[in-house]
């Protein structure tokens, strides 16, 4: 028995000294040490530990923040000197004599986000596993002005680096494809109006900078003038200014917020100055102006200077080789021609600001000099896009879709040269490929393809120049022909069968949906599938059905098509069938 | 075989050495240890240690102190700080001794409204069922250039503190 | 208290002071603490909290080997996470309105216990460890008595009603799972509660559950107040039933021995008459009359000792040690808290809590199977096994033997299938919470996660 309680006697001590450990670990305090090294430094002697924290009135709520625990001078001028955390805060508003934020008020998380609840370092600045705000340093506190002031609507005073980003976010048109609420109404990225409070910096920067990094599906172009740090920074900091709940508005509406709309410069009549103003993105008054097309596109100025972003095709000949009415159109909203264009649909500018678009880009005469040989012509209209090297991959190709043809390949020119000519002079429908019959003349046509042919075969090496191509019976069999494999006589088309016989054929690069997005479509270079549902390209006069069989039996040339010569004629026409049914 | 079971526990019953009592005593002491403190720490857990209301003690800039000779009310901390003719500082709390209700500057003292205590300049009583004169509240000079006036404090009537 | 401290307080207090003392102390304590066996008896049925237990207990319940001490170290964790459950109580709100902060408030008191509240971190610390730690030692303590056999008649009802206390463990260790509304709590209910959905019927039990169409601000209230009040007074009343049960179905389960030497002879306390359902035949209202003798019938004598002191102190000794053991984690380890639950950002992979693991992971193979035919087969049959034993009895004629006895080769074939559905179910847990990794693919352990995100 005297055993038993002596396992007690050993059980409650294990127990007592637990207990111990747990009031010993729990009364261990970071700030204890900070408070008593502050009032040692400011000779005080009598002073009390304890958590000091100030409830931040918003408007019905409390906002708790126990920083100043740790950071017990920030409020105390004469404590400028000493070593953080105990150092004062300088005034908020740089340069201003009388600052009117009192920090005695307002604390520290409305401004530096963090953990305004914690009491130890570690915890109160966020660095623990999916902190959702960690804190906010330097000019990254900008971004929480907007919780008391509206960024949104006009630039605040001593937020450079936010007013900054505010402003390129309009200039650089980041406007055309997200939304701010209040700023813009954007529908082709990703909204934007309350990134700042669900994303770090961190997360926004890569995203600005590597918008694939986050996304990996992201279709958001990598833009060359995002690199140099102070334009990410600005940026940055606009982005995570952008939340929805503000400190102002907590006394607000039940149903979200209505904020100010975002004013725009507007124009009194459509001239070629606005148009030009308006494609550049000029500001000339403090109301932001819609526009920036210089951002994507390039154009050659009159003098022969090239200016402007490489994400859409070169502009110099638009207004040229366009009517007005397609400009309009292709403005508005581009994918009424080219079906898979990343253009935004800028529906949001206005009739007058459209017409100067086109008045301006109708007013770029430049001409180049000395067009009188293929070369030159090929190097001055078509190498932005199709490039140097004929490769395809000019400047300018990279969010092209359909990419521009690679005109290098010996066995793709030999085969098509006779349809350059045409289509050259009436441009491709569905694709960026615009006529040039109106810039060119027919002799100067005929010197680019001739540039085309002969520089295709000077640079392709494969030791098979020359070699002929095997051509079969190439001819559209009609109904009623003796079928080239089963010797039967053909039937009429049916489009289901198309259907089962291009899923089980052409669905590896073409896709299931026939959008030439198919699992392998990715791997096969710069040429890409061809989006069978574009209409506007499947449509064309030159596209009939003999077109489309040739290019299935003999595959294309020069390209990753192959030929499809194993199946009968039958198949092939319940195909065509099926294909032309995709854009009925 | 009653009478042995009866012997054995007799037995029994007189053998507790006072070892085996010590070990005993040793045993549930060692219990009622473990019991104390940690009631102990939850006591601690219960009480508060920081306050969601408007803190009892305040901090007031030296800068915005009244003028000597002049005084000041904080209506949100209900407390009133008097600055005598050198410059020293007092506060006097304006909660009635009687039931709490928050006691008006007169110009013969403080006025209570609820049940009509009366008070003169120094706080003291002068009227009404108010068994105490009202607070003297303590006031301490902190780093930054601000007094700390806790207004649930007492000290003796007429107490200035020196402002630097 | 012992003769020395006697002689010592006769020394100093005077007799009318001791006398009186003595009236009061009597007024609570109806019992003197001298060594007969009339006083040992009196200190267990005269004390309203331990009348519970018997006065006298078979030697063998007393030894460590016989139930390893897990119900009790069950019931000690139940009783320790009442306790913290109702101090943490004081600092909770259960509501996910944002503040103005932008977390939810229940969120916020949770930062509180972490950051100003003496012991908020180190309570909470061990209402979590304890919760874990009380399912395991229930299920521990379900394996003990299925492979002593000690849930075959007499106690197959004392069986059901452990099992349903079981469940209501699990469950109650669920609704607390979601109340500090963080990352884990809420994405860990969300994924359980889907699981439900594949039931038939489950979308209706799923309402009942979450009061909305999905976790939010009503699920909260909802497991809140099943997790503090509708819970645990069932649970209290059930580990009552279960306590009591285990004296009328005759104390821990022995192997039988009646060996007629060893018993006390009838004829010495008359005839003894079991008219009752119960099997025992100890007769307990003996007590009050008999003096200095035991009252028993039908039990070794020499092999039942008093309950107090030594079954008291054991038990206490346990409760110290628990007590202890559950401190000190509570001091080291830190309750996992992560950002506040956000609907819109889903935790890859989002794991339901361990315990539900095992069917997360059968899920992942097939719904239904998964989430309703084998987890309910596994409970059904595990419930009716002592019922199939009887039924098995009465049809062949043929009593299952080997109650009271760690893995009697009577019983090998019901303990191999326990066995195997054992480890089936601590496979899938461990492959569940150990080996799997985002999109639920299968990954090492020490792989490490390149988060995204924030």
């Amino acid at each position: 028995m005297i055993k038993d309680y002596k396992f007690l006697i050993i059980a409650s001590l294990l127990a007592l000294a637990a207990t111990i450990l747990a009031v010993v670990k729990a009364s261990h305090s970071e700030f204890a040490g900070h408070q008593r090294e502050y009032y040692e430094l400011c000779d005080v002697t009598n002073y009390e530990i304890g958590i000091q924290q100030i409830n931040v009135n918003v408007g019905g709520k409390t906002l708790i923040d126990r920083c100043t625990t740790c950071h017990v001078g920030f409020a105390n001028p004469g404590a400028a000197d000493f070593e953080p955390p105990l150092t004062a805060h300088g005034p908020i508003v740089p340069g201003a004599n009388e600052d009117p934020h009192d920090l005695a008020k307002i604390g520290c998380v409305v401004c530096h986000d963090g953990n305004g609840r914690a009491t130890s370092e570690e915890d109160a600045h966020g660095h623990f596993h999916m902190w959702p705000a960690p804190l906010l340093r330097g000019s990254a506190v900008q971004a929480n002005c907007i919780r008391c002031h509206d960024t949104n609507a006009e630039p605040l005073a001593g937020a450079p680096e936010l007013n900054l980003g505010r402003r390129l976010y309009i200039e650089k048109v980041c406007w055309s494809c997200h939304t701010i609420a209040g700023v813009s109404t954007g529908k082709i990225g990703p909204d934007l109006s309350d990134v700042g409070a669900r994303f770090g910096m961190d997360y926004l920067r890569e995203s600005i900078v590597h918008p694939a990094a986050n996304i990996a599906s992201s279709r958001m172009p990598q833009f060359e003038w995002v690199q140099d740090d102070e334009t990410v920074t600005a940026l940055t900091v606009y982005l995570k200014s952008q939340r929805k709940t503000r400190l102002k508005e907590y006394a607000m509406a039940p149903v979200g917020t209505i904020q100010p709309k975002l004013m725009f410069a507007s124009i009194d009549s459509a001239s070629m100055t606005a148009g030009r103003k308006i494609f550049f993105a000029v500001q000339d008054s403090d109301q932001p102006r819609r526009g920036g097309c210089i951002n994507c596109h390039t154009v050659r100025e009159p003098d022969g200077t090239l200016r402007g972003g490489h994400i859409g095709p070169e502009l110099t000949y638009a207004g040229r080789a366009r009517d007005a009415t397609y400009l309009r159109q292709q403005i508005q909203n581009s994918r009424g021609h080219e079906p898979d264009s990343i253009m935004p649909a800028f529906d949001e500018l206005g009739d007058k600001e459209v017409d100067s678009l086109v008045l301006y880009l109708q007013s770029l005469d430049y001409v180049a000099p000395n067009a009188d040989s293929g070369n030159r012509i090929y190097t001055t209209y078509c190498a932005s896009c199709h490039g140097d090297d004929l490769t395809g991959r000019g400047m300018n190709y990279r969010l092209l879709d359909p990419y521009p043809r690679n005109l290098s390949r010996r066995q793709f020119v030999e085969s098509y040269k006779e349809r350059f000519a045409e289509s050259i002079a009436t441009g491709i429908k569905g694709t960026a490929m615009p006529p040039w019959q109106k810039i060119l003349t027919e002799e100067q046509i005929g010197m680019v393809v001739d540039y085309i042919t002969l520089r295709s075969t000077a640079d392709d090496e494969g030791g098979n120049a020359g070699a002929p191509f095997v051509r079969l019976k190439t001819a559209l069999p009609r109904i009623g022909d003796i079928d080239r494999m089963t010797e039967q006589p053909v039937r009429e088309a049916d489009p289901a069968r198309g259907e089962t016989a291009f899923q089980a054929y052409c669905t590896g690069c073409h896709g299931k949906l026939a959008n030439g997005k198919g699992p392998n479509a990715f791997t096969l270079g710069n040429v890409y599938p061809r989006n069978l549902l574009n209409d506007r390209f499947m449509k064309r006069d030159a596209m009939d059905d003999s077109r489309i069989y040739r290019s299935i039996i003999l595959g294309v040339p020069g390209t990753p098509m192959p030929s499809h010569s194993h199946l009968s004629d039958q198949t092939l026409l319940d195909m065509i069938a099926y294909i032309r049914n995709l854009t009925k | 075989m009653q009478d042995e079971v009866t012997q054995r526990e007799t037995e029994a019953t007189e053998k507790t050495t006072r070892r085996e009592f010590i070990v005993r005593s040793a045993g549930l002491g060692a219990v009622g240890l473990t019991c104390a403190a940690g009631l102990a720490g939850v006591a601690r857990f219960m009480l508060p240690t920081v306050t969601y209301l408007t803190p009892k003690k305040f901090l007031v800039n030296v800068a915005d102190l009244p003028t000597p000779g002049n005084e000041l009310v904080y209506p949100e901390q209900r407390v009133i700080v008097l600055r005598n003719g050198e410059g020293a500082l007092g506060a006097i709390s304006l909660i009635c001794t009687h039931l709490g209700c928050t006691v008006y500057r007169v110009a013969t003292g403080y006025q209570c409204p609820c049940h009509g205590s009366q008070y003169d300049n120094e706080a003291e009583v002068v009227g009404g069922p108010a068994p105490v004169g009202l607070a003297w509240l303590p006031i301490k000079q902190v780093p930054g250039g601000q007094v700390e006036i806790d207004s649930g404090g007492r000290v003796e009537k007429n107490t200035f503190y020196p402002v630097a | 208290m012992g003769t020395g401290g006697k002689k010592l307080m006769e020394r100093i207090v005077p007799a009318k002071v001791r006398e009186l003392a003595d009236v009061y102390v009597k007024t609570f304590l109806r019992h003197n603490f001298d060594r007969t066996g009339l006083t040992k008896s009196k200190i267990m049925f005269s004390n309203f909290l331990l009348h519970i237990q018997p006065v006298k207990v078979h030697k063998r319940s007393l030894e460590f080997r016989t139930t390893l001490g897990l119900g009790l170290i069950a019931f000690y964790l139940f009783l320790i996470l009442v306790f913290s459950g109702i101090l943490l109580m004081f600092h909770y709100v259960p509501s996910d309105t944002i503040g103005a902060d932008g977390y939810p408030v229940a969120y916020q008191r949770m930062l509180n216990l972490r950051s100003n509240i003496f012991w908020g971190s180190f309570l909470r610390n061990m209402h979590r460890w304890s919760a874990h730690a009380m399912v395991l030692t229930v299920w521990l303590h379900m394996l003990r008595v299925f492979f002593t056999g000690a849930y075959s008649r007499p106690r197959e009802f004392n069986w059901l009603v452990g099992c349903v206390l079981g469940l209501l463990t699990v469950f109650m260790s669920y609704t607390g799972y979601l109340l500090p509304w963080d990352q884990l709590a809420y994405w860990g209910v969300k994924v359980g509660t889907e699981i439900a959905r594949i039931a038939p019927g489950g979308d209706i039990i799923r309402q009942f559950l979450l009061g909305d169409s999905d976790v939010g601000s009503e699920a909260l209230l909802r497991f809140y107040v099943l997790h503090v009040a509708l819970l645990p007074t069932v649970m209290t009343l059930l580990i009552g039933l279960h306590f009591w049960r285990i004296r009328k179905d005759g104390g821990l389960a022995h192997p039988v021995d009646l060996d007629p030497a060893t018993l006390i002879p009838t004829e010495e306390c008359g005839v003894v008459k079991n008219s009752s359902v119960f099997h025992s035949t100890r007769s307990y209202k003996l007590v009050e009359v008999v003096q200095g003798r035991e009252p028993k019938v039908d039990e070794p004598i020499d092999k039942m000792v008093f309950a107090w002191p030594k079954l008291i102190v054991r038990e206490l000794v346990l409760f110290m040690l628990v007590l202890a053991a559950v401190s000190l984690v509570s001091v080291w380890f830190d309750a996992p808290l992560e950002g506040p639950a956000n609907p819109a950002h889903p935790e890859n992979p989002a794991k339901a809590p361990w315990y539900f693991i095992g069917l997360q992971e059968l899920t992942s193979y097939n719904g239904f199977v998964g989430g309703i035919v084998i987890p309910g087969l596994i409970v059904v049959l595990a419930m009716l096994v002592p019922y199939v034993e009887i039924a098995f009895g009465v049809f062949m004629g043929k009593q299952i033997r080997g109650s009271g006895v760690w893995f009697s080769r009577h019983r090998w074939p019901q303990n191999l299938v326990c066995i195997a559905v054992t480890l089936f179910m601590a496979y899938l847990i461990i492959i569940g919470a150990l080996f799997r990794g985002p999109n639920w693919d299968f990954m090492m352990p020490w792989e490490v996660l390149s988060g995204g995100g924030h």
